[in-house]
Order: structure tokens, then C-alpha cells, then sequence
């Protein structure tokens, strides 16, 4: 195995840009499913529902969370001024975590699911990935422990905290302990399947992703953090807050009214964190916005705080029993999922990759120019699914509360469902052209537009 | 009754474990030298790299990109908080 | 002390416990005294295999298994109680609607029905996203039939009855032939309604939205002239009613609209008054009364007070 210094990161920015582009073969397969849906002609694996599973999948652990993995492990490094512990280790856990997504993602064409929303894969591919988590948390705790600089930045913070809660959640929520099901028994299963759901994007992609905010936001702006000791506030109050909420994706099921209490208080309460983070960032790049617009990396990681904000305004309103009995069960929510899981973590993934890629390469990314193409069509690209998602979901919703039948809004949510076929064909490009981009800064020769990356003299900034 | 009695439970010992993570932290000085903590980010590395700021046109079309788009979505958002509580009835 | 990384993998187990302990472990420990709620009852084995089937395709993306109190569609006569889930392993909850809900489905539709659905469910339904599942092969489709039959519990069971009994009626009476089969229909219509005239009048408007609504609920089993030979044909029996057989029968617009909306229990004719309103039965009745039947009683004049959106000219 060939070791070299950062080589790990590299790697998972490199499998990151191959799950993606899967994933939104997968989605554009599943929404085409929805609007012709005799296409695939009966193709076992070609299914709707199949697939579904495989592209939440696909993009949560593959697309994002190679990314942020890969970002978190070069960021914890750096921001404690010591090398990667292991990068051999590194290397072996990027492989298990690499074969387990593609032995989960296979089981699930085959028909082999454990059927509870992203804790599907079956067995074995749950222990490689916990296997992963577990080699990549002590490659990140041996590296902290050798630390050179004796106070943690709070990017590693986010970065450990997260790799542990993750760990258990993904632990307790997959019930490992019952290999053949993946589950407990009765509604305590929905609550505790909620509960890993949840955790997966609380504690999973929202801290890394907040990691790599905090690291790249500094860096672009050239300038230290605006506090630290807010981001510490900030950052114990998500590990509070967000652990406990996650029966708010059930709250119209017959679940104990205290959860209920505490899920609907505690995602209100969730504005206090994402409020620091985001009011400690802001202040950080204010006055800079223009080093952001030049800089690909800083350009993805700013739209990413954008989708931030509005994906954690809409969560607490749509955990409103009010709200929910208009939003919930409809395509409300996969405009939410969407907005959260690829405008928000997604998004900052790909600015920490396009910003640390060229850092650990030593040489430009092959084509900013591509980058920014790919850029513009994701950003593009969600704006319209959260507008065609969002107002289909409106009008399944009203029409439910009004009286209508499943069976009648489909006819109404027609269109939506055709925009968003359309619309996904944007994200198809945008993570071909990344694909191709990445994999010819990586290997590709050096640079064809010239950018003095290395050389130029560094100027002041002027205000 | 019982259930609010474990919700109760659960809000006390989150408030005691932050608490005492507070206490702790406070007195292990770890929020003493934060000052120093907010640079950890940069490094000597950026010293070599040039700072390179957006056109006016780039800056402008980019904000108002980002900014229409929150304003969209809030918008969007509002609407809905505001049918759901009016809809209520069903 | 330090803000060292074991404090913080130490910190990190100290906030997660009690969480665990009161998202997962509390509520646990009330269902160790959950009582099965007044409809439960234990899956039979090929139920349990349909569960799986079920589980292993991913059904629940589309389909929910709780009904709310502020429901309209099927299942929504019984409130989902936390006691129906006891045996639930994994939970089939579900977060998205894209079908309708189906923790009451068991007894809605006969056995062939679900057979015709599962091949292709726009044989039965022209409007469905659903996918097909012919790829599964005739045993598995039968275990999930068995399964979707088991939805409800013993609400579900006396249902699925219902639906037996009715069947093996329709059955003797289609196979009594086309006098007997219209003469037993017509029997089980309440006399008030099989005197009934269609009280509106024909329009080419009324019959072009007859012909839309035909062509999203009926077309799959009665097929585009209505001679009941639609996709769905070769899976039911007794096969779908060929309409032309109602001429010189003694159809009226009554006993059309009492068939529409109550559906024929047994066979795998559904009920239709969750998914159409008033005026569209009346409108694909008088479609199908003028189109295939050839006889339309619309527009009787044993009317009452005219309502108010027909044209004012038709009135002699
Ligand atoms: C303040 C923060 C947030 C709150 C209060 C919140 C709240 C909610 C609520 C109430 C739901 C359930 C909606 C329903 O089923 O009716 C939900 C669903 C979801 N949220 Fe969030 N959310 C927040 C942030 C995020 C973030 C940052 C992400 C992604 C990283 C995310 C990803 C998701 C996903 C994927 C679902 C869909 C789950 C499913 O039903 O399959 N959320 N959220
Ligand atoms: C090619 C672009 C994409 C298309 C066409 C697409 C389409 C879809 C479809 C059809 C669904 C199922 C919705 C349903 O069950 O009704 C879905 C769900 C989902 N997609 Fe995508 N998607 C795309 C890109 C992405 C990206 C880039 C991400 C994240 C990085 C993502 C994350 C998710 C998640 C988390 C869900 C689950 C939603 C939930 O359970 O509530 N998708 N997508």
C-alpha cells in the first residue's frame, strides 16, 4: 500500500465524487419511476423502490460522507499542527468503509433490506461500516492525543464528538445485536429507528459539515474566527439538543406524548446552536464576501451556511403539529431532506474537497472553471427542487386535509414530479463534470489555465 | 402525567451534565486562552498563497444569487407556517 | 485538567446515556407492559413471508401504516392505537404518502384484485406510480396478497370474510348466466335507488367529464368500449361486466350511481365514494348509460327544483 502524506483525505474525496455520481443515477432513475413507472418494463433492479434506498444511502454515507470524512481527517491534522497518525490505517478503513457502502448498496438491488429509512444494509455491511468509524475515530484520537498545539480548535472538537455519537447511534439504531432483522420490536422500533435516523444527519453530517465550516470559513477569509468560545457554546448545545429530538419524523403515530414534548421543545431549542454557528461564521466573513466569490472552496462552503440557515428555520416550523398536518407524509419533506442532506452538508463537503484537494495535490485543481460550472448547476439545481419539491408537497397536503384521496393528488402532483425529473438531470451533469474534474486533478497533468497557486507573492488584504 | 415526569428527568440530567461540563471547563482554564484558540484555522501556509478578491459584477450577481434564494425559500416558508395555523381546523 | 480528547469521548458518553437511556430505554420499559390493542392477532407464516417480501422492496417508502384523526382515505374509520404494533419488527411506519395508507387494507378488495394490482396496478388503477411487481413470480405475490389481507388485524379478518362470502355469490350468479347475473345485481340495489332516475340532464360537457373520470377509474377492467376486456380482465373472476349486457335490463341511473359508489363487495369491483364526489358519478354513469348501454334515463322529469348551474333553455 502506498503511503503518502495526506494520501487517506485524498482518497475520500476521490471515492466521494464516484458515489455521487451514482447517487444521482439512482435519483434520476427513481424519479423518472415516478413519472413513467412502467418504463424499466419490470426490472427487478431497476425498481422504485429499490432504488430509493440506495440513493439516500448512496448520498448520505458515499457522496457526503466520504467528503466530509475525508475533509475531517485533513482538517483534524492540520488545525492540531500534527500529522494523520496512520495514514496505512487510514487507507484500511477508506477501503472497508468503500466495500461495506458497495456490499449495502448491492444487498439493496438484490431485494436484501433491513427496511428501516438509512439503517437498510444489511448485516455485514453495518459492522464494516462501524468497523470504518471505529478505525477512523482512533486514527483522529491517536492524532490528537500526539497533538502539537495543547488547545483543540473547534473543528477537531465537532470532528471527534461526531465520530463517537456516531458510532453509537449507528450501533443502537442498526440493533447489530439482532443480525438477522436489524430491529427491535414494536413502536419503540419506529422511535428508535427515528432516533439513528435523526442522528444521522444530527450528528453525522451536521457536525463534520460544521467542522469544515469552521476550518475553511477562517482560511478563505483570512481571518481568525470571530469567537471561540461562542463556537464552544454552540457546540455543546447540539450534542444536548439534537440527540433527543428525533421522534419529531413521527409525531403523528401513536408514540408517548412526553416524547412528542421533548421532540417539538428541542427542535425549537435546535436555533440556539445553528445560531451560533451561523452568527460566528457571518461575523467572521463579513467585509471579506469577496475573497469567498474568488475562491471555489470558500464560494460551496458560503452557499452551504445559505442552505443552513433555511433548512433549520423550516425544521422547527415543520415540527409544529400545525404545520404537520399539512407538510408531513408529502414531498414537503423530501424537499427538506434534500435541502438538508445535499444543500447544507453536501454542499459544504464539496467546497471543503474543492478547497483542501489542490492543498494535499500541491498543485491546482484541474479546472476551476469546471468547478464552477458544477457549482451554478447545484446551486441551480436546488433552488428548483426545493421550489417544485416544496409546493408539490403543499398540494398533497392541502388536499389530504381537504378531503382528497391519495389516488386523486396524483394527478395533481404530476408536473412536480416531472420538474423534478428535469431539474435532476442538472445534478446528473453537475457530478459528472466533478467526477471528471477530480480525477484529472488527481492524476491528471498539471494545470491548463494558468494559476499561480504556489508562486505569487502573497499581498496584503485590503479593505 | 408519568410520561412528563420522564421528559422532566431527562431535561435535569442534560442541564447537571452541561453544567458540570461547564464548571469544569471554566476551571480547567479552558476558556482562558481563546483568544489564541480563534487562529488555529489559519496557518503559515496561507502566507504563500495570493488573496484574490472577486470582480464587483461576480460579488454582485453572486449575492444576489444566494440572496434571492433565501428570501424565496423564507418566503415559501412563511406561507406555509401561516396556512398551516390557519388550516388547522382541517 | 485539560479539554483533552478522552474528556471529550468521556463528555460525549455522559450526555449520550441519559439520552439513550430516555429515548430508547424508558419507552421500552413502558412497552414491556403495552397491551395488544383490541383488533390485534399473531401473522400466520405466509403472512409473515409477505411481511418480508414487503420489507425486502421497499414498500414503505410509499406506503404509511398509521391512520391520524384527521384522515380521509382508506383505514380512516379506525385511529391507529399504540397497541397494533406490538408484533412489528421491523416498524413499518413509513414518512411518505405516495400510496395511500394501508394499515387497514386487509378485506378492502378480493384476493384477484391485489392479484391484477400486483402485475400492474394501472390494470386496476390508470392513475398509479406504483410500480409493477410481475418479477416477483405468482408464489411471492401470493404470500404478499396473504400479508396486505392480514393489514387490520381482526378488523381485516372480518373483511376478508365479507369479501369470500359475496365472492362465492357473484360467482353463481355470473355463472347463472347474463339474465340471472343482471337480474342479481340489480337485486341487491336498495329499491329507492333502482328507481332513481339520473336527476341532470345529458350534455356533451357532463359526458366528456364522465369520459375523464372513466378513463382514470374504470378503464383498466372495463375497458375502452366497455365490454369489460381491460388489462385487469384476464386476473378476475368473476370478470368485470361487460356493459353492453345492461340494454333491455332495467338499468337506471340510480342503480349506476348505488354500484359506483358502494362498489360490488366479492368481486373486484371498489367502492368509489372516497375518491368521487357526487357529480362525477353521476357524470360517468350517464357516460357509460349513453356510450356503451345505449339507454340513459337523464334528465327525467320527475325532477324537483332545477339546479342552478343547468342552462335555462333546455327548460320547455
Ligand atoms: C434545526 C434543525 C432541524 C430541525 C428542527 C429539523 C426538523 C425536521 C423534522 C421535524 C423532520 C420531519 C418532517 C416530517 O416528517 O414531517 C425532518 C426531516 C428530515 N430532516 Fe430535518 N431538521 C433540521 C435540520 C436538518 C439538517 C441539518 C438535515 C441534514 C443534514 C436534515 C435532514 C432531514 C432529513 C433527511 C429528513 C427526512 C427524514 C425522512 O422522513 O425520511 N434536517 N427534519
Ligand atoms: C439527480 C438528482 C436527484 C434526484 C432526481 C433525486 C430524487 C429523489 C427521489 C425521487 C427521492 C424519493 C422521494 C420519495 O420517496 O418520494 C429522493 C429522496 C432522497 N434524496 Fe434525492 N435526488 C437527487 C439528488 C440528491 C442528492 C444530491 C442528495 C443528497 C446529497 C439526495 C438525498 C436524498 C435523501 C436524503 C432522500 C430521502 C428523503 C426522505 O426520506 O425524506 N438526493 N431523491
Amino acid at each position: 500500500m502506498k503511503v503518502e502524506e495526506n494520501g487517506t483525505a485524498k482518497l475520500f474525496f476521490l471515492s466521494s465524487a464516484f458515489w455521487f455520481v451514482l447517487g444521482t443515477l439512482e435519483g434520476i432513475a427513481d424519479a423518472t419511476d415516478m413519472v413513467v413507472p412502467d418504463l424499466f418494463g419490470g426490472i427487478s433492479w431497476l425498481v422504485f423502490s429499490r432504488i430509493r434506498p440506495m440513493h439516500t444511502t448512496t448520498m448520505i454515507f458515499g457522496f457526503v460522507g466520504s467528503a466530509l470524512l475525508g475533509a475531517s481527517i485533513y482538517i483534524i491534522a492540520a488545525v492540531l499542527r500534527t500529522p494523520l497518525w496512520s495514514e496505512r490505517l487510514g487507507k484500511v478503513s477508506l477501503w472497508i468503509w468503500n466495500i461495506s457502502i458497495a456490499v449495502g448498496l448491492i444487498a439493496l438491488d438484490l431485494g436484501y433490506s433491513q427496511g428501516r429509512e438509512y439503517a437498510e444494509w444489511i448485516w455485514p455491511a453495518d459492522i464494516g461500516i462501524l468497523l470504518a468509524f471505529a478505525l477512523i475515530f482512533y486514527n483522529c484520537f491517536q492524532t490528537a492525543v500526539k497533538r502539537n498545539e495543547k488547545i483543540m480548535y473547534v473543528s477537531s472538537w465537532y470532528i471527534l464528538a461526531g465520530l463517537v455519537f456516531t458510532w453509537i447511534i449507528y450501533f443502537f439504531g442498526n440493533a447489530v445485536w439482532n443480525p438477522e432483522k436489524g430491529a427491535i420490536y414494536g413502536l419503540p422500533d419506529g422511535i428508535l429507528a427515528w432516533f439513528y435516523g435523526h442522528g444521522i444527519v444530527g450528528l453525522f453530517l451536521t457536525p463534520l459539515a460544521v467542522a469544515v465550516a469552521y476550518y475553511i470559513v477562517p482560511r478563505v477569509a483570512r481571518s481568525p474566527l470571530y469567537s471561540h468560545k461562542l463556537s464552544l457554546v454552540g457546540f455543546w448545545s447540539i450534542l444536548i439538543i439534537y440527540t433527543h429530538i428525533g421522534s419529531h419524523h413521527i409525531l403523528q403515530t401513536p408514540i408517548p406524548t412526553y416524547l412528542k414534548v421533548i421532540a417539538i421543545s428541542g427542535s425549537i431549542a435546535m436555533i440556539i446552536p445553528v445560531m451560533t454557528v451561523l452568527v460566528n461564521l457571518w461575523l467572521t466573513m463579513r467585509g471579506r464576501l469577496g475573497l469567498f466569490h474568488q475562491d471555489i472552496g470558500g464560494k460551496f462552503v458560503m452557499a452551504g451556511l445559505v442552505w443552513y440557515i433555511i433548512t433549520c428555520i423550516q425544521g422547527p416550523i415543520q415540527a409544529l403539529p400545525v404545520v404537520q398536518r399539512m407538510t408531513h407524509l408529502n414531498n414537503w419533506v423530501i424537499a427538506h431532506s434534500h435541502l438538508g442532506v445535499f444543500g447544507f452538508s453536501g454542499t459544504i463537503a464539496l467546497g471543503g474537497l474543492y478547497y483542501i484537494l489542490p492543498r494535499i495535490t500541491g498543485r491546482p485543481l484541474y479546472s476551476t472553471r469546471l468547478a464552477d460550472v458544477q457549482y451554478w448547476l447545484l446551486l441551480l439545481g436546488m433552488a428548483g427542487f426545493f421550489g417544485v419539491l416544496t409546493a408539490g408537497g403543499l398540494v398533497q397536503g392541502n388536499s389530504w386535509l381537504n378531503g382528497e384521496t391519495v389516488y386523486r393528488t396524483l394527478p395533481m402532483i404530476h408536473v412536480y414530479f416531472v420538474l423534478r425529473a428535469s431539474i435532476g438531470v442538472l445534478f446528473v451533469g453537475a457530478a459528472f463534470i466533478g467526477l471528471y474534474n477530480i480525477i484529472r486533478s488527481i492524476v491528471g497533468e498539471p494545470a491548463t489555465e494558468s494559476q499561480e497557486f504556489e508562486t505569487e507573492q502573497a499581498i496584503g488584504l485590503t479593505q | 402525567m408519568i410520561y412528563y415526569a420522564g421528559w422532566l428527568y431527562l431535561v435535569g440530567i442534560s442541564l447537571i451534565v452541561s453544567i458540570l461540563a461547564f464548571i469544569w471547563g471554566a476551571r480547567t482554564g479552558q476558556f482562558s486562552d481563546q483568544d489564541r484558540a480563534r487562529f488555529f484555522a489559519l496557518g503559515p501556509d496561507l502566507l504563500s498563497q495570493p488573496v484574490k478578491i472577486a470582480s464587483r459584477r461576480k460579488q454582485r450577481l453572486h449575492n444576489g444569487a444566494l440572496l434571492g434564494i433565501i428570501m424565496l425559500c423564507l418566503s415559501i416558508l412563511a406561507t406555509a407556517l401561516v396556512l398551516g395555523i390557519l388550516r388547522r381546523a382541517g | 485538567m485539560k479539554m483533552t480528547p478522552l474528556v471529550l469521548v468521556l463528555g460525549g458518553i455522559i450526555i449520550i446515556s441519559p439520552v439513550l437511556l430516555m429515548n430508547v430505554l424508558r419507552p421500552w420499559a413502558i412497552w414491556q407492559t403495552e397491551r395488544p390493542s383490541d383488533i390485534f392477532r399473531a401473522r400466520t407464516p405466509l403472512e409473515e413471508k409477505g411481511r418480508e417480501i414487503y420489507v425486502n422492496n421497499g414498500c414503505t417508502y410509499c406506503h404509511t401504516q398509521y391512520i391520524r384523526d384527521f384522515d380521509w382515505d382508506i383505514g380512516a374509520q379506525r385511529i391507529s392505537k399504540s397497541g397494533d404494533y406490538i408484533a412489528e419488527s421491523p416498524h413499518l411506519l413509513g414518512t411518505e404518502r405516495t400510496g395511500p395508507d394501508l394499515s387497514q387494507e386487509g378485506g378492502e378488495h378480493p384476493d384477484d384484485w391485489h392479484l391484477a394490482h400486483f402485475v400492474n396496478p394501472r390494470f386496476v388503477r390508470p392513475d398509479s406510480v406504483m410500480p409493477s411487481w410481475e418479477f416477483l413470480g405468482q408464489e411471492n405475490i401470493l404470500a404478499l396478497i396473504a400479508y396486505k389481507q392480514s393489514l387490520g388485524f381482526k378488523q381485516a379478518d372480518g373483511r376478508v370474510e365479507r369479501q369470500k362470502y359475496w365472492k362465492s355469490e357473484a360467482i353463481k350468479a355470473f355463472e347463472a348466466g347474463p339474465d340471472k347475473n343482471v337480474e342479481w345485481l340489480h337485486g341487491h340495489v336498495p329499491e329507492p335507488w333502482t328507481k332513481l332516475p339520473n336527476p341532470y340532464r345529458t350534455s356533451v360537457p357532463g359526458l366528456d367529464r364522465g369520459h375523464r373520470v372513466y378513463q382514470s377509474f374504470c378503464i383498466g377492467c372495463h375497458g375502452p368500449i366497455g365490454d369489460g376486456m381491460g388489462p385487469a380482465q384476464p386476473f378476475l373472476y368473476p370478470p368485470p361486466l361487460n356493459f353492453t349486457i345492461l340494454q333491455n335490463r332495467g338499468i337506471t341511473g340510480g342503480i349506476l350511481y348505488y354500484q359506483i359508489m358502494n362498489g360490488i363487495t366479492g368481486t373486484a369491483m371498489p367502492y368509489f365514494k372516497k375518491d368521487l364526489e357526487s357529480e362525477k358519478i353521476w357524470d360517468v354513469g350517464n357516460y357509460i348509460a349513453v356510450t356503451f348501454i345505449g339507454e340513459t334515463d337523464a334528465g327525467q322529469p320527475t325532477r324537483g327544483i332545477d339546479v342552478s348551474y343547468e342552462p335555462v333553455e333546455d327548460k320547455k
